[in-house]
Order: C-alpha cells, then structure tokens, then sequence
C-alpha cells in the first residue's frame, strides 16, 4: 500500500526542531529575530576586522605584489558580490501561466524518479497548461519500471526509454523535441519541487527578452552528514549571492540542470549546436546545464528566481563528491571560455565580475602555496593568512546564519576548508584531465548510435491547444 | 525517497542540530579571540581596532600608588631622571622580548605615581639644556624625561591616553625607516605626526635605517649595525655613512615637526662590544655633529639620575619593567639617593662663587719653594698638625669637607690632573672652605715625565679653582728626594709625611684615629686618603681624629700654615 501523496512541503530550518504548534509563537520570532541580530553585529565585527586587516596587507603590497593584488581583487569580487546580492529582487508570481513543457532526462535514478514526476505533478500549475516529458537514457537498473508506476497515478506523462545509454544532452534534445510548450522546463531526475516552484520560474518569461531563467536548489538531503549541510550552505550562497547578483544584469551564466526553465523560441535557435558541441576534439558530454546557459545568453536576459525552489540530493559521499566538482570544474574550464567571448557585450560591472571569477580559481592555488609554504613569521606571514581565510569563512556561513536563521549556518566554514585546502587544486588537475570525459561516476555515456527508442504516448492528448505554439511560428 | 525526507523532517535530530548552531556562534569566535590575544599581530590589529572606535578608559589610581605617591618628598630633587620604556601590553609572552614589555595597567599606575609624586614630564631639549649650563632654575622642582625607544604601535597607542590622563609627556625613539615602511608593528610617520601634535610626544632619532643587529660571528655579542663597519669600508667611510643616516632622519623629523636634537643609541649599543678599533671614538665624532643629547640603556644597577657634567653622549636610562608604582618610586627613590652623592661629588651643591674665589686665589702667597722634602713642621712652631688627603677628589670627599667645616678645622688635599678635571666644583668648596689644595703628580703615566705631569696637575687646578698650588706630594717617601727639585723648578715645595695610620688598608675607624692621635707631635703631618678605594674608614675615623687633636690642644692646619708657624 502506497502512502498518500502529498505535495512536497519543505521545512523551516529555524524551527524544525520545535512541535509544529509553537513555531509560530511571538516567543520563539523573538529570541529567533535576536539570534539574527547577535549574527549581524558578529558579522559587523568581522567586517571591521577585515578592514583593520587592510593596514596588513598595505604592508605587503611593498613586499609582495602579487599577494597585495590578488587580496584586493578578490576582496572587491567578494563585497561587490555580496554588495550587490541584496539588490536581488525575485519576482511576483502575478498569474500568468504560459504552457510547459516539463522534461525529466532520467539515468540509474530508480530511488527518485517517482517522486521527481509526483512533485512535478502535484504542482499548484493547471494541468491543462502542463506537459511532462520523462526520459530513460537507457537505465541498467528499474527506472523505467517506476516511471511507468509514476504513469499509472499521472497517465499524462510522455515516457521515452532509449535502449542505449545516449548521454544527458541527447535526452534533452529529445525531450524538446517530442514536446511543445511554449517554455521547456528541465528538472533532475533526482530533484523535487515545491508546489508553486513551477509558477514562480514562469513568472519572469513575462519579459519577452528574458530567454531562461534559472530556480532555487536546497539539498534535498541535508542533514544526512556533514558534507551534505556543508552543501546546503555552498548551495544556498551560490544561487543567492552569486546567481542573485548576476541576475540583476539579466547574466545569469550558469541555468542549474536541477531546475531551469528555458524560451522554446530561444532553445530552437542553439539546439543543434548544444547538442553536437565538441571540445579539443571531443564531443562534450557534462556541463549540460552550464553550455545551453551560454548558448542561450549571447542574445537573451537569463535570470534568477529565489522562490522557485526545488530540493535535490547531492553527494553524500566524499568520493561521488569530489568527482562531481572535478566534473563541474571541467566544465567551468571550458565554459568560461565560451563565457568570455561575449560577456563584455553584458553589463561592463557584471563583465568585470565574470572575468575575475573565471581568474581566481587558476590564482588560488599559486596564493595558497605562496602563503603557506613561502612565506616567512610575522605580518603576511601563513597564520595571518589562515586567519583572513577563516574570517572570510565565517562572514560566509554568518550570511546562510542572518538570511536564513538556520542552525545549520557553521557548515559554510567546513565548505570553505574544503573547498581551500582540497578543491582548488583541482583546477590544474581538471585542466590535465580535461579530455578524459567520463562521468566520473560510470563510463563515458556517449553514444553515437540513435536506434531503439520506445516512447509510451500519454494517455490523452492535451485538452487544449496550446495558443502560442512558438516552434511552428519560428520553423515557418 | 521519502526514507531522506522523514530523516530530514526529524524533530529530535533538529533539536540537537539547533543547539549546535546556536554554540557554534561563540565557538567559532574563539580562533580569532585566539590569534588577537596570543600573537603579537593580532594583538595590534586589536588595539588599532579597539582604539579607533573606543579607547579604554585609563585605570584610575590604586589606593597603593596613592599611599606611596603622597608619602614621597616635595622637594626640589637633583639631576633628571629618565626612564625608557618599549612596548605595552602582552606581558605574558615567554619571549626574550617580555622583558621590554609593560603591561598597560601597570603602565598607567607608574605614570599615577609619577604624577602624583610630584614629578613634571621636561623634554630632551630642555635635558640638554640643563646638562651644558648645570642651572637647576630650569627645571621644575621634580623633573622627569619619559622616552620610549622604537616607535612601537602598541606602546604609542595605548600610552598615548594614559598620557593624556594623567597629564605626562613622553619622547619617541623613532626608526624613520620602520616606520616609512609602515611595517604595522611600528607606528607610521602620518600617526607619529597626529601624535605629536597633541603636544605629549617629542619625536626624536633612534637612526633612520641602522636599527639591526649583527649576531654572526659565534661566541661574540651581537653588535649593533650603528657601530659596525662594512666591509672593507674605512673609518672615514664610516663616519660619512653614520653621519648620513643621522642627517637623514633630522631631516625627516624636523619634516615632522619636531626640532628635538637628542638621540637612542639602537639596543642601547654605542660600541662596547664594536669589533673594529676607533669605531666608538668616530661615532661619537659623528654624533656630537647632529645631536646634543644621546641615551644609552646599560648600567642599570648603578642607574642614577642625570647630572649636568655627565657626557651628554651617554645619558643613562633606567629600563622600566613590568612593576608596580610601588617599585618604581622605590628605585627612583634609591636613584636619587646615589644621585645626591655623585651631586656632592662633583661639588654642583656649591655656588659658584667667583669673588670669593678671586680673593682666596689673591691672597694665596707661596713661600720660596723648598728644594728638599718636608717632612714635618718645626716642634717649636706650637700644637700644629697638618692633616693631608690623597687621591681625592672622591664621592667621600664632600663629606670629609663636611666634617672639617663642622669643626673648622682645615687639611691640605693633594689632587692630580685627572681628579681636579673630574669634580672642578670640589675644588671650590675646599678653596672656599679654607683648605689647600696640593698638586701630586699621578696618575702614573710611562713616558711622561714628572716634571710633565706636575704641570699638569698644576695647570687642571688653576682651571678648576683659580688657585696656584704651593705644595706638592711625591707618590712615595722614597721617591721624595728626587721630586723636590723638580716641584722646586714649578716653584711648589715637596711634603712627605711623618705620622701614617695606614688607612688605606685599614677598615676600622678606630684604628686609624688611635694610631694618628698617638702618631702626632706638634708640627707632624699626616696623611689620609680621601679617594681610590672604599673610604668609609678615613671618613668615620675623622671626627674622633678631630676630637682627639683638640682634646690635646692641637690645631689642624693646612701645610703652607705649618710651614709659616715655623
């Protein structure tokens, strides 16, 4: 007996640890409201700390260029990042409902798939404006069983199965192709959305120059362990701080595969390419999400949508995890690339800001080693730097504290450790490896061979038609 | 699926999760209170911060500094004292360093007692000043010099509203280079300069660029960079480079505000550990050419206050440590206390009396000069005895004056060239008091000849007190033939002795008075020591000496008054 479905309701974080009645309460506000406002004054004190901190690095400008540039480079990246973010505003959700298209590209997923289509169907969405297209890139495991269970609760779904494992671009691409609403939507086979997730992400396609627009991702899983909180904090000031202040300029560079939404009329127009791109040589199989971005953002606005959220599951692991972020590394190599060639058309402040945050990952590591290892005692010395990081850390976990009111906000200094002591170095290793294009995970998914589909048609066509079938229009 | 979810929606793991969030908003606090209280970078970022919002209030006064402040004497003390200090605050570091650290609250109660005791904060110049003209009117009745040596921050910051509070004024030691360089641990110019306007710091110069030290050759001490030669440079290189560095950083205070002409020597080094010869003399060449008043750090045992007559060049400093006012008044009190003995010493009491020293210099007729020694008085010439003093003068000699004033009685001192030059003042009061003064012919010098060094005893005496010297001594009854003729041809007469209670090796007054008072006949003359050694003996012995002569009816008198009764 299955239990009831029942639309996803995410939890508080500030008060999932009291009973349900209570949180609500003036009391538990209060003392929560003045949690929040000890972590402003701490993060104020930190930020004056790193203004005495400048005094010290004043001192090694004379004797270090290289250091003294690079401090005040990423410390204007930094501020003007988190300066920018809370100009951030996400939409209204002011009822318009264009139609959907839903696409679900799907691989070894079995534990998640159902709840991925419930979600997506429980949707506070009208159906009849709601196309959902599910694709199994030729699964070795059940997935294809449970989407068809998933199909007899919602028998409107269109299931695709390819009995060859063809990579997640070519699902995709099938999945666009086989549908047609006017705005394709693209959630992971492993991620759910809120109920009204999907009318938040449509709300901006209002604006006829916006070609893509890009969700909220929480972790699904986060208090499995350490590195799963250590994500949620990662996640959350990545979309908010770093896709919110992009967003301001319509230069969103990264759409998230987990939840993004996409212009049918803008996706027609790089489809072909997205789908045969090649790099050195090499079909280019991962980075989906961050290549259809840049295709779609040399001539359309890409925004952000904060209360669009949808939950997903990463890593729990440290090895998936580290595979995941060289994956993601390799891609952001060749991205920021692609990236580089048109983004100064953009605004010139968000220019500036992508061109240095494609420079400090390869700095990074010449600046870790420089000040650990190279470095004699006193000012600038490797404790002084350690400590600058550590403050820097805990001013990043201290936003997820403030904007959140989560206990979960000390995770962030865990991520910047990691990320310091572990992940940086992966950006010249990623460059070695950069042609070997494996998942990482399982072998290379790429196959070239297009035979043996098997496509299970919903049960019933679409009630209405939709009005605006944009891919007509722009085939005719 | 939902297994994640129902684990995620969990209550009690959320409690734990919460109470764990909210402890790490002072957990993870701790590293940084961690770096700013246990290193010395982060200590200073500290201060810069603390102070740049809200200074601390200063400690007020404790009831012990008050207790001890107000029991000290109001009256006028002689010389100044000058303190130095360096840094303030972490005085729990193990380092070496610690020792040139006072904490802050410390800090504040000596500058409470000070105050409170009386003393007035006087800058160099005024020092300076008052060491060349020896004039007390300049002072204030307590003076006192603070420095601070090396432009620290920590020391500058926090003592600067100690300062303020309780009412002193300091003089900064200033690194020009270190502090151009803004290397954060020392002050930079642009702070120096808000500093000074306040009117409590005078900037002054401790090198621009010489504050290194050399510890590379093994088993030597390390010397400083002021008083080493590079290589293959020459003394006269040196001397244009030191001179150099010290322009350069007059320059750059005079730039600043500051016409302070006094200087530190870096680690208090001025070349006692210098490894090439001639250094210590080029450097002081150098330095008299920039600077009028320099201060060392080292003799902190015999530490006193400044006195005028002290080589300006080695102004001694006491190191303040880490103490409680208690301590410091009770060394300054000691200080004083050997301040007023070498003051006495050097004859700074005695007014300079121009007119009467004239007089007494008028009315000193030496007879024909005896080409034979004498070594004794005619017994017809009455109970006269002549009571004669060597290797004086000494610390003991202001109070064998005192003893002979208070029973007016008079002596003959024999001083030579290197006493009379050091302590022109003693010379004085022995004229003005009546006594003779004698020229001997030491300090023994190979190669010079008597006759030589007579003159010259002969020539330091008529600088300091204006006087001819008619009688002059031979360092030894065997060597006394042989002297008076040469102290005949510089128209002295030579005397030996005929009672010697051998005082000089003898440590019990009694002794020495028992062996005179049986010693003497009328007309003997005895010889005392009032210098070269420990003299407590002579100087306890003589009242009873004294008494003893009376009680027998004699007379003391000078030499030239036996000769004359004869």
């Amino acid at each position: 007996m299955r239990p009831k479905l029942a639309p996803f309701r995410p939890l508080e974080e500030s008060t999932a640890a009291l009973p349900p009645r209570y949180r609500d309460a003036l009391l538990v506000r209060a003392v929560s409201r003045v949690l929040q406002l000890v972590c402003i004054v701490y993060a104020a004190a930190l930020l004056y700390w790193i203004w005495l901190a400048k005094d010290n690095g004043l001192v090694v400008l004379l004797k270090d260029p290289l250091f003294y540039a690079y401090s005040l480079l990423i410390s204007f990246y930094v501020l003007m990042r988190f300066a920018l973010a809370p100009f951030y505003r996400s939409s209204p959700d002011v009822g318009y409902r264009p139609v959907c298209s839903i696409v679900i590209p799907a691989f070894n997923e079995e534990g998640c798939i159902e709840a991925t289509i419930d979600a997506c169907l429980m949707s506070d969405y009208p159906p009849e404006c709601l196309e959902v297209v599910v694709i199994d890139d030729g699964s070795t495991d059940r997935t294809w069983e449970r989407m068809l269970t998933a199909r007899e609760r919602h028998p409107n779904i269109l299931c695709i199965r390819f009995h060859q494992n063809r990579g997640k671009r070519a699902g995709m691409a099938e999945g666009i192709r086989r549908s047609s609403g006017e705005v394709c939507i693209f959630i992971d086979s492993d991620s759910v959305v809120e109920p009204n997730g999907l009318a938040f992400l449509v709300a901006d396609f209002e604006n006829p120059r916006v070609g893509a627009v890009v969700g909220h991702a929480e972790v699904l899983n986060k208090t499995a362990n350490l590195l799963t909180r250590m994500q949620q904090v990662r996640y959350y000031v990545a979309f908010r701080v770093i896709k919110g202040s992009e967003s301001i300029f319509g230069a969103v560079t990264c759409a998230s595969g987990c939840f993004s939404a996409y212009r049918r009329t803008a996706l027609l127009e790089v489809l072909d390419r997205f789908e045969t791109q090649r790099f050195l040589g090499r079909p280019a199989t991962f980075g989906d999400d961050r290549a259809l971005t840049n295709y779609v953002l040399r001539t359309w606005r890409i925004t952000y949508q904060s209360r669009a959220r949808s939950h997903t599951l990463c890593p729990e692991r440290a090895r998936v995890f580290a595979v995941q972020q060289l994956r993601w590394k390799k891609s952001w190599l060749r991205e920021s690339l692609h990236v580089s060639k048109f983004i100064w058309r953009k605004n010139p402040l968000a220019a500036a800001l992508t061109y240095l945050g494609c420079l400090f990952p390869w700095v990074a590591p010449i600046v870790v080693l420089h000040s650990v290892w190279f470095r004699a005692v006193g000012v600038g010395s490797p404790l002084f730097y350690l400590v600058g990081a550590y403050v820097m850390a805990v001013l990043y976990s201290l936003y997820y504290a403030i904007t959140r009111r989560s206990p979960l906000w000390w995770n962030g200094i865990t991520f910047v450790a990691i990320y310091m002591f572990f992940l940086v170095w992966q950006t010249y290793y990623a460059l070695v490896t950069i042609r070997n294009t494996d998942w990482g995970t399982r072998a290379s998914t790429h196959s070239e061979e297009t035979d043996g589909i098997e496509v299970v048609e919903p049960a019933m066509a679409m009630r209405t038609e939709p009005k605006l079938l944009v891919h007509e229009e722009s085939a005719a | 699926m939902r297994g994640i979810w129902r684990r995620a929606s969990d209550r009690p793991r959320w409690i734990l999760e919460s109470a764990i969030g909210i402890a790490m908003v002072p957990l993870t606090m701790l590293p940084i209170w961690a770096y700013m209280t246990q290193t010395d970078d982060g200590f200073l970022m500290y201060l810069r911060g603390r102070y740049a919002l809200i200074a601390p209030s200063t400690p007020t006064a404790d009831a012990a500094t008050i207790r001890v402040a107000a029991s000290t004497g109001r009256s006028r003390v002689v010389g100044v004292p000058v303190l130095v200090y360096h840094g303030l605050g972490r005085t729990s570091s193990e380092d070496a360093d610690s020792r040139y650290i006072v904490s802050r609250s410390r800090f504040a109660q000596q500058m409470w007692a000070l105050r409170l005791s009386g003393f007035t904060p006087i800058d160099t110049t005024t020092l300076a000043t008052y060491l060349e003209s020896g004039s007390p009117q300049l002072l204030p009745r307590k003076p006192i010099l603070i420095t601070f040596d090396d432009g620290r921050s920590d020391a500058m910051i926090q003592a600067d509203t100690i300062l303020r509070d309780t009412q002193m004024k300091a003089t900064m030691f200033v690194i020009g280079e270190a502090s151009a360089g803004s290397l954060f641990y020392y002050e930079s110019w642009k702070d120096m300069r808000k500093f000074a306007r306040s009117g409590r710091w005078e900037l002054a110069n401790h090198t621009y660029d010489l504050h290194r030290s050399f510890d590379d050759v093994k088993g030597r001490p390390p010397v400083s960079a002021l008083v080493q030669l590079e290589r293959n440079e020459s003394l006269a290189g040196y001397e244009a480079r030191i001179g150099e560095d010290l322009g350069r950083m007059q320059d750059k205070l005079r730039g600043n505000g500051s016409e302070a002409r006094a200087f530190a020597y870096p680690y208090g080094d001025w070349g006692q550990h210098a490894r090439q010869r001639g250094v210590v003399d080029a450097l002081q060449r150098t330095l008299r050419k920039h600077v009028g008043v320099a201060f060392d750090q080292d003799g902190q045992a015999g530490w006193r206050y400044a006195l005028p007559q002290d080589d300006p060049m080695h102004i001694h400093r006491l190191q303040v440590g880490n103490w409680t006012a208690p301590e410091l008044l009770e060394r300054l009190r000691k200080a004083a206390a050997q301040t007023r003995t070498a003051y006495r010493f050097r004859g700074l009491d005695v007014p300079y009396r121009p007119r009467l020293l004239a007089a007494a210099a008028a009315s000193t007729v030496c007879g024909p000069p005896a080409s034979v020694p004498i070594y004794s008085g005619s017994a017809s010439g009455g109970k006269v005895v002549a009571l004669t003093f060597d290797g004086g003068p000494s610390v003991y000699t202001p109070q064998i004056l005192d003893v002979l004033r208070e029973r007016s009685a008079h002596a003959t001192f024999f001083v030579d060239s290197e006493t009379a030059t050091a302590a022109p003042r003693q010379l004085w009061r022995m004229v003005l008091d009546g006594n003779e003064i004698g020229a001997a012919a030491g300090p023994e010098t190979p190669g010079v000849p008597l006759a030589g060094q007579l003159q010259e005893t002969r020539e330091a005496v008529v600088r300091a007190a204006r006087i001819r010297p008619c009688v002059s001594r031979a360092s030894s009854r065997a060597g006394a033939p042989y002297h008076a003729p040469v102290a005949a041809q510089l128209g002295m007469s030579t005397t030996v002795w005929n009672v010697d209670p051998d005082d000089y090796r003898t440590v019990n007054p009694a002794a020495i008075a028992r062996r005179v008072l049986s010693g003497v006949s009328p007309g003997s003359i005895v010889v005392l020591h009032d210098g070269g050694d420990n003299r407590w003996a002579t100087v306890q012995a003589l009242r009873p000496i004294l008494s003893g002569l009376e009680q027998r009816g004699y007379r003391t008198v000078t030499v030239s008054q036996l000769r004359r009764t004869e």
